[in-house]
């Protein structure tokens, strides 16, 4: 007898790969936002679909992810300096979108705006911080 | 005369009252004229029927035949007597004083004589009214020659009347009343049911005769009281008899016709005399609403089944909605009615026993008006009761409670369009609904049922699907302040009564709970199901009804299944990039794409022994491709696979190029890819360990193929293809092979043995043992070669395996081989599993 397989509906689920380091896609690690609360896989407070419409952003200097929104909003904040809210250390993010979204570049800004500032205090006279300098190294390259 | 105050009776036992008698013993200028008008007076009384007194019981037929003989005129008096008449009745005074005195004379005669009468019994009414006649005739004519001045002659009359009332109507004794009332039944209603035709046996005329007599005498209230109870009764009677349990014919109108021609002409008849001075036509109306408050009451003992009915019987519905709406006419009711009705209303369910007793019309009237919101409460209050014995016990369906939930929202909607009595009438219902915990899952169902055959709920489905759904804008309430078409809630409401809550359906069902997360939840699961099961990605079926109940339960309530349909729709255009990429090499594979979060009825029932088998590695490799595709798309995120959802089509060729097509869940796709090509059978263990899928779930999966014909069960752990015309051969075959096998190990000595030894598959026909002989090792740690084979026999089943019929020799082989393959070890004489 031959098996022969016509049409195979599947059914799959999406996850974003967060340990990227050990490159093992199948470990599905169920990690939320540090700032939201809510898992990756689903949405930051003002979104309605998850997935395209509210991607996340992973934290380079450190080990923390947010939801784009989320760091976004506390990027914006003056009072952010430009740091992880988890260890504030200065936050930068890990490109691994090869396609950069409007709002990827809006954060991209951010971050250059907060390390101008603190380039242009540390000029005024302020102590420099090991960890910013670490940071601005990896702004850089 | 003296004026001691005495009673009149002692007074009267010492003087006897005054008649024309003592007249003649005044020796006065008139006493010859006196003596002449006392002789014409003389016995004060109808002289044909004093000759009548003494006779007997029986002889009153014949009275009654001759009767005309007895309605003689008095004898017109002679000049004389007239003379005598003018001389003696010469002024007001002397009229006044004559009155009284010859009243007097006629009391004693008459009182007398309806003695007489009433003790004889067997009187009918004729009789009766013939008498009546008779003396009122009498004493008419007596009147008439008499002269007198009005005042005198309404003195007259009224004492005569008042004797007549105390004889007839007053004296307990008296049949006079029943009879009247028999009579009238009878000559008003009897003749005109029987024969339209011929003339009754009363004819009108006579009726009308007999009400003017009556009313002559003052008796006209009598009549009137008879007749209503009459009409009364007659209404009722046919209401009872052709209104019961008729709910899909318009009644109203037929019982209208009946007043109009059959009940209120007779009534009219009496009316005539009445005294009373109302438009006559009020009466009509009052007649009618008495119907219509029987046909009430006796709709209100049926309520419980006519909603039953419904909508067979949404006609009855009408008319009870018509009866209740209906607004006489009468402006004139006061406080003090008010308060007797009350007290009239607090006992029986029955108005009309309530009506029967009454004489008054405008009480009748004032009734009448009071009586609808009295109606309305027994109403509500028998459908509360009949529902509590009918339906609301743990002993009734779910399914059967809402739809007679349904049916009562629509029935009363008829009843009372604005909803205030269904609004009393689902509380009780609703406080039970809430009770079964079944309800929600019946009510999602009936909403999204598509095949409505199906719908046990079909009104849900339909009422779903309505082009003009209520607008959800109005029911969220503006504040009453501000809303501009502001409407006060009907008079009797409960106060927390909210029309759209009740008169919707599906809102009504809904709002039985405080919170719609329950239903959301459920419409989520049964949606995630159907999601789960569309093979062409379309949703557009799915995302009508998810827009139809966004209309009823808010558009913001249902994130999670836009989010599923959005889901689907996302992973068709994935699959159709990914299909582009790969050139078609992928087309039989394609998969649903879930936002794993959002799938919560779908993805946190899998359970990662079941769910998690390994599919046809073909599929493995088509979904890593896949996967991979995907991570190109999208970067950052990539795909893991849930083996057990979805559905496959396959297509099983047989050797005799027949071939099949199914379509059947994963697993068991599963299962049959590995017969794929095989010829030898395959063991439920082996199958289990490739596919990494749970024994029981193997099982039911060949069961499947097995009963379809596909797979041939050998044992009850191992299968095959069915891959011949001729089942039965086949299997006979396998079946003799294996015994053949089995014989030739048993009677060949070692030297056969140790050429199986040599063979690529040693022992294959007792592999079936190994799991045997391992788990009792496992118990038993160590054990003889002919411990295990006693114990092997009581174990295995013989459909799996003949012990019986293995030789000792052959099993010690074995033994030997399973150490040689260290599986086994031996330790003195015993063996145990090789660690």
């Amino acid at each position: 007898m031959k098996v022969k397989i016509i049409d195979w509906h599947g059914v799959s689920s999406w996850h974003w790969n967060l340990v990227s380091d050990n490159q093992n896609e199948s470990e599905y690690v169920d990690e939320l936002c540090g700032i939201c609360r809510v898992a990756f896989d689903g949405t930051c407070p003002n979104c309605l679909y998850p997935g395209d419409d509210c991607p996340i952003v992973l934290g380079a200097g450190c080990s923390h992810n947010f939801h784009l929104h989320c760091i976004y909003k506390w990027l914006e904040q003056n009072s952010s300096k430009g740091l992880c809210p988890m260890c504030r250390q200065v936050f930068t993010y890990k490109e691994s979108y090869p396609i950069v979204t409007e709002e990827l570049t809006n954060l991209q800004n951010l971050i250059q705006g907060h390390k101008s500032v603190r380039e242009s205090g540390r000029e005024v006279g302020q102590e420099a911080d090991g960890f910013e300098d670490d940071g601005d190294l990896q702004m850089s390259a | 005369m003296t004026s001691i105050p005495l009673s009149k009776e002692v007074i009267e036992w010492v003087i006897p009252t005054p008649t024309l008698g003592d007249l003649s013993h005044n020796s006065t200028d008139i006493e010859n004229d006196i003596d002449y008008l006392l002789n014409w007076l003389h016995p004060y009384f109808p002289p044909s029927l004093i000759n009548q007194q003494q006779i007997q019981d029986n002889n009153w037929i014949q009275f009654n035949n001759s009767s005309h003989k007895l309605f003689n005129k008095v004898v017109e008096p002679s000049k004389r007597v007239k003379a005598a008449i003018r001389s003696c009745l010469k002024d007001d005074a002397n009229q006044l004083e004559f009155v009284k005195l010859y009243n007097n004379s006629i009391t004693i005669k008459l009182n007398s004589f309806f003695n007489h009468l009433t003790n004889s019994s067997n009187l009918t009414f004729l009789n009766y009214f013939n008498l009546i006649k008779i003396i009122n005739g009498y004493f008419n004519s007596i009147l008439q020659y008499l002269n007198m001045s009005p005042l005198s002659k309404d003195l007259f009359r009224r004492n005569l009347n008042s004797l007549f009332y105390n004889n007839l109507i007053k004296d307990d004794k008296s049949h006079f009343l029943p009879l009247l009332s028999n009579y009238l039944d009878e000559s008003l209603y009897n003749g005109d049911t029987t024969s339209a035709g011929t003339n009754p046996p009363y004819s009108v005329a006579s009726i009308n005769e007999i009400i003017h007599t009556l009313s002559s005498i003052n008796l006209i209230n009598e009549v009137n009281h008879i007749m209503i109870q009459l009409s009364i009764k007659k209404i009722k009677l046919f209401i009872v008899e052709n209104c019961s349990k008729v709910w899909n014919k318009y009644l109203l109108e037929l019982i209208n016709q009946y007043i109009q021609h059959k009940i209120y002409p007779n009534f009219l008849i009496s009316l005539k005399y009445s005294t009373i001075n109302i438009d006559a036509n009020s009466y009509l109306y009052d007649l009618i609403k008495i119907a219509h408050d029987e046909l009430v009451s006796l709709r209100i003992k049926e309520i419980y089944e006519i909603i039953l009915n419904y909508p067979t019987s949404s006609i009855a519905l009408y008319e009870l909605y018509q009866c209740f709406s209906i607004k006489f006419n009468h402006s004139n009711y006061n406080q003090q009615q008010h308060n007797q009705l009350e007290d009239s209303n607090s006992s029986s369910t029955n108005l009309i026993n309530d009506v029967s007793h009454l004489s008054n019309f405008s009480y009748l009237v004032n009734f009448s008006l009071k009586s609808q919101s009295y109606q309305r409460t027994k109403l509500v209050e028998n459908f509360i009761k009949l529902s509590h014995e009918k339906i609301l016990h743990s002993g009734a369906n779910t399914v059967d409670v809402i739809t007679t939930y349904i049916k009562t929202i629509k029935s009363f909607l008829i009843i009372d369009p604005k909803g205030v009595l269904l609004d009393k009438v689902v509380r009780p219902i609703r406080t039970y609904l809430k009770t079964r915990e079944d309800i929600i899952i019946k009510i999602v169902h009936g909403l999204l049922e598509e095949d409505d055959s199906k719908n046990d709920l079909v009104e849900l489905a339909q009422d779903l699907r309505k082009v003009d759904p209520p607008n959800k804008q109005q029911q969220t309430s503006i504040d009453d302040g501000l809303d501009l078409n502001w409407i006060p809630d009907p008079i009797d409401a409960l106060p927390d009564f909210k029309k759209a809550k009740v008169t919707d359906i599906i809102e009504s069902l809904i709002s039985i709970f405080d919170s719609n997360e329950i239903f959301i939840s459920e419409f989520t699961k049964l949606f995630g199901q159907r999601l789960i099961n569309i093979h062409d990605y379309d949703v557009q079926k799915i995302e009508t009804y998810l827009d139809l109940l966004k209309v009823r339960f808010g558009k913001d309530e249902f994130t999670s299944l836009d989010i599923m349909i959005k889901d689907i729709k996302g992973s068709k255009t994935m699959n159709q990039i990914i299909q582009n990429n790969m050139n078609g090499n992928l087309s039989h594979f394609h998969t649903s794409i879930l936002s794993h979060l959002y799938w919560p009825t779908v993805i946190e029932n899998l359970s990662d022994e079941r769910d998690y088998f390994n599919v046809p590695s073909a599929i493995e490799q088509a979904f890593k491709s896949m996967s991979g595709q995907f991570n190109e798309q999208k970067s950052g995120r990539s795909l893991k696979f849930l083996p057990s959802l979805g559905s496959v089509k396959l297509q099983l060729e047989f050797k005799n190029n027949i071939s099949k097509e199914f379509e059947v869940s994963p697993d068991k796709a599963s299962i049959i890819s590995l017969f794929n090509d095989q010829n030898e059978e395959l063991s439920v263990e082996y199958i289990s360990k490739t596919l990494n899928m749970p024994t029981y779930m193997v099982s039911s999966g060949l069961n499947f193929w097995v009963k379809e014909g596909v797979l041939i069960e050998l044992t009850k752990s191992l299968y095959i293809v069915n891959d011949d015309d001729d089942d039965d051969e086949e299997n006979n075959n396998l079946n003799t092979n294996n015994d053949l096998r089995l014989r030739s190990a048993t009677t060949t000595g070692p030297s056969s043995a140790t050429s199986r030894y040599e063979e690529t598959k040693p022992f294959e026909d007792l592999y079936v043992l190994w799991p045997f002989i391992q788990i009792l090792l496992e118990n038993i740690s160590m054990l003889t070669s002919s411990k295990i084979l006693t114990l092997l026999k009581l174990r295995v089943p013989k459909e799996t395996f003949d012990v019986q019929a293995l030789s000792p020799s052959y099993f010690e082989e074995y033994l030997d081989w399973l150490i040689e393959q260290e599986r086994l070890e031996l330790q003195g004489s015993s063996f145990k599993l090789k660690n």
